[in-house]
């Protein structure tokens, strides 16, 4: 005999308890899914800074006391500043790599939601900036080319951060003079270029300008005699690489997973007291169902499929409350401060599904408790 | 249709002092017809309806219906005959308090097809229970109206046997007798167990069974 033991009844008759579980449940998973998306803003906007850009430019500063001890070949005896000369051919001559210029850099500090990223943008005679804009496939979209000194090219996205534009003047932290900007780029590496102030080409830092298979300088050097000391400096694809994976993105992970649990911890218990009450609420009624003949199997398929249709119905009420929410930080917060975001999470969707999931697990044992201590009517009554 | 023998139900079997609720008695039940169960509180009569309907396993004794031995058949096999077999009408109403009359009526029905919900609505109808009262839950109902529903609620599967345990007994003098009415009029071609320790509403019984300290007293006959 077919079972009517209907959960979609309950839940349409009792709109009230119904909507409380429901609108706990999508807040939890909209607050969760919030967070990260705040949170992961920091690892989308970082992305192109740690992972993109040094793919075509990379930086090295090598100390005075590591070119003495190397042993350049071809200024295997040379000053330090021979063996740096050499150095610098042997690596234009590397197949993947355009080129090795001297250069000074400013920096500029990238700010997203959570942690500020120093990024370095190299400073070259004017006639050379167009070259380096094709390498990197920066585009100017606004304003016009560095021309003078002290002149300064800035990604579009970077401007934003900097809540600067066209023609406001730049101080950098420690170059002690003030740069201009005079135009926007696009690229995808989000690239900022400019002039130096007075002195070209004779900065501390070597700008290697390579494709994306040559951007591990670190082994290349190797393969150039230099032992790296803790006074060297090395800003390329492998350092950047490990310093958002561990830096960035493990450490946001990790504060977003304990954000979650203890938002889940909180949901799990409260969703645990109020199922316990909403089960002694219904004996009388589970024990009518028995007395009438039907299963506990029944019963429990029943209560089962209740509380799936709440666990449902609070997941989509959860992802439609949270994606509207994310787009409005995004239009308000996140974007007009040059910052990078996605409204998308598939991966922490189905996390959270998953420990939403594993919170109806943790409901099973009352629930369990209760399918074996439902009576028939006859106990009720004695 | 029942067959009862030698039936004894012993509560606090684990103690010295065993209460003795029914106590080694014979019993058979016909077909059809208003068979009235009366004795006064704890003698054993609502025992007995239970052991009769599968709610109860008797300690010693066995219960026979239609050929089937209900003591040893397994619990499913209990569940299977209260749905198909069986209706219970109880001393409270048990309506399952967020649901109207209707679907109070139709949570016991075998199927839920536009058919069933039809007999439902007349059964209720024929129990005076209007439209709008079908679509009321129990608490806007009074309580005479919820036990009529639970009446339907009871028969909605045409049961072989009607089990009613101390059915009027939340209800006014007019009320008990409009419900013993219904129970009769079914009793035709059913058989009805009715339990009650108020003699007043057998009237129209075929049979009365006394009970009195778990042991069957008198029984009468119209």
């Amino acid at each position: 005999m077919k079972s009517n033991l209907s959960a979609w009844k309950y839940v349409k008759n009792n709109r009230k308890n119904v909507t409380t579980m429901v609108v706990g449940l999508a807040l939890s998973f909209a607050a969760i899914y919030i967070v990260h998306m705040l949170l992961m803003t920091s690892v989308e906007s970082f992305k192109p800074l740690a992972l993109t850009q040094p793919k075509k430019m990379c930086f090295f500063a090598l100390s005075r006391s590591t070119l003495d001890q190397a042993a350049v070949p071809g200024a295997e005896d040379g000053t330090a500043e021979e063996k740096r000369d050499a150095l610098v051919k042997l690596l234009e001559q590397t197949d993947g790599i355009d080129s090795v210029i001297r250069t000074q850099i400013i920096r500029t500090d990238y700010r997203a939601v959570i942690g500020t990223l120093s990024m370095k943008f190299p400073l070259y005679e004017a006639k050379d900036i167009p070259a380096f804009l094709r390498h990197v496939d920066a585009k100017l979209t606004d304003g016009r080319m560095p021309e003078e000194d002290g002149e300064i090219l800035v990604d579009e996205v970077i401007l934003k951060n900097m809540n600067a534009k066209i023609g406001d003047w730049y101080l950098p932290d420690w170059y002690g003079e003030v740069f201009k900007i005079v135009g926007t780029i696009k690229s995808e590496g989000m690239y900022c270029v400019g002039t130096p102030k007075g002195f070209v080409n004779n900065g501390w830092y070597n700008t290697v300008l390579c494709d994306g298979e040559h951007s591990d300088l670190e082994s290349l050097l190797a393969q150039y005699g230099i032992k790296l000391g803790a006074e060297d400096e090395i800003d390329d694809a492998v350092t950047n690489r490990t310093f958002y994976q561990r830096d960035c993105v493990e450490l946001i992970e990790n504060v977003v997973k304990a954000i979650s649990a203890i938002v889940m911890f909180f949901l799990g218990v409260t969703m645990l007291i109020a199922y316990v009450s909403f089960l002694r609420n219904r004996v009388n009624e589970y024990c009518l169902y028995t007395s009438i003949g039907y299963s506990r199997f029944e019963v429990y398929g029943m209560m089962m499929r209740e509380m799936l249709l709440i666990f449902v119905s609070g997941l989509v009420a959860g992802i439609l409350t949270a994606i509207p929410v994310c787009l409005i930080f995004r239009l308000t917060i996140i974007d007009p401060r040059g910052m990078i975001c996605r409204l998308l999470y598939p991966d922490k969707m189905l996390q959270t599904a998953g420990l939403m999931l594993f919170i109806l697990g943790i409901i099973q044992i009352p629930l369990l408790l209760c399918i074996r201590g439902i009576k028939t009517i006859d106990r009720l009554e004695d | 249709m029942f067959e009862v023998k030698n039936i004894s139900m012993i509560y606090d079997m684990d103690t010295d002092e065993k209460m003795y609720a029914l106590k080694g008695f014979d019993l058979t039940l016909p077909d059809k017809g208003l068979i009235g169960i009366i004795g006064p509180s704890g003698s054993g009569k609502s025992t007995l309806m239970y052991c009769l309907s599968t709610l109860k396993k008797p300690t010693e004794g066995t219960v026979c219906y239609n050929g089937t031995e209900l003591t040893t058949i397994t619990d499913s096999e209990r569940e299977k005959i209260r749905r198909k077999e069986f209706g219970f009408v109880f001393q409270k109403h048990y309506l399952v308090p967020y649901m109207n009359a209707l679907d109070n009526v139709l949570v016991a029905a075998a199927d839920q097809s536009e058919e069933t919900k039809k007999r439902a609505k007349e059964f209720l109808a024929g129990l005076g229970l209007g439209e709008r009262e079908l679509s009321k839950r129990p608490a806007k109902l009074s309580g005479g109206q919820c036990q009529r529903a639970a009446i339907a609620r009871a028969m909605i599967n045409n049961p072989k046997v009607v089990f009613a345990d101390e059915p009027t007994a939340s209800l006014d003098h007019e009320n008990a007798f409009n419900v013993m009415r219904i129970l009769k009029s079914y009793s035709a071609d059913r058989l009805v167990l009715v339990v009650t320790h108020d003699r007043s509403i057998l009237n129209e019984a075929d049979r009365i069974i006394e009970i009195w300290d778990g042991e069957i007293s008198r029984r009468e006959t119209e």
